[in-house]
């Protein structure tokens, strides 16, 4: 038995609320990165710019997450912590991000 | 999931200022393309995609991050991953555990181990064969 199954055996978790919890946050996460999609269409950044603001966006909300719902300590609520909070499904945020990037961009400047 | 006055207030007005924002990012290169059309001295130089003004783009700024705020801060509910945490919140009934709403679950024992408390009372099972055996004797006579 290594330390981190003892870990768990002396503080034990709930899978389920594991499971609602970072379903919650990848919720928020995909939510809010449709609208920063909207904000870069609108703002017409191009190509690295538009990353960038879209890495700096998802910080901002992981920053407003553990600020919220969590009260400022992301521990209780993620086993991670605020890492688990920042990284939660990335590929599929950048996905809805650059769909309404671009849908924006096109909409703005025809 | 219920949404809080303020938020509900802050994604309302928000939303409008993000709206304004595009409509406004919208009308300025239309704007733009109609004026280097119309004249002559301006119509070599390529559109520049990236000259909004100043005021859209903090418009634009400062409504979504509203936006995201106001989204954020109306009542996510997140539950405590520890066990002993998460027990000690249903059984002082912070927490109603799911599949109950508030109504229901005033009154009744919400804590995680009460199905231990619990059992049913003993069987009578001298009156269940009486019963069973005059069933039998009903059936047997019609």
């Amino acid at each position: 038995m290594n330390a981190e199954e003892r870990d768990l055996q002396i503080h034990p978790i709930v899978p389920e609320n594991v499971v609602a919890n970072s379903k919650t946050i990848v919720d928020l996460h995909s939510l809010s990165s449709s609208l920063l999609g909207i904000a870069a269409g609108v703002l017409g950044l191009e190509s690295y710019s538009g990353f960038l603001f879209y890495l700096l966006g998802t910080l901002f909300v992981s920053f407003l997450i553990i600020t919220f719902p969590m009260g400022g300590k992301p521990n209780v609520y993620v086993r991670g912590g605020w890492k688990d909070v920042a990284l939660a499904d990335v590929t599929g945020g950048v996905m809805g991000y650059v769909l309404t990037w671009t849908l924006f961009f096109g909409l703005v400047r025809v | 999931m219920s949404r809080s006055a303020p938020s509900k207030v802050l994604i309302a007005f928000s939303s409008i200022l993000l709206a304004h924002a595009c409509y406004s990012a919208h009308e300025h290169s239309l704007l733009s393309t109609v004026l280097q059309s119309a004249t002559p001295s301006a119509a070599g130089t390529p559109t520049t995609g990236s000259s909004l003004p100043l005021d859209i783009t903090l418009e634009t700024l400062v409504s979504v991050a509203l936006l995201l705020v106001g989204i954020v801060s109306s009542g996510w509910e997140l539950k405590p991953i520890s066990l002993r945490k998460y027990a000690g919140l249903l059984e002082s009934g912070q927490i109603v555990p799911d599949g109950m709403d508030a109504k229901s679950a005033k009154g009744k024992k919400k804590g995680l181990f009460d199905g231990l408390e619990e059992r049913p009372g003993f069987l009578d099972i001298r009156k269940q064969r009486k019963e069973f055996a005059d069933w039998i004797k009903q059936q047997d006579d019609s």
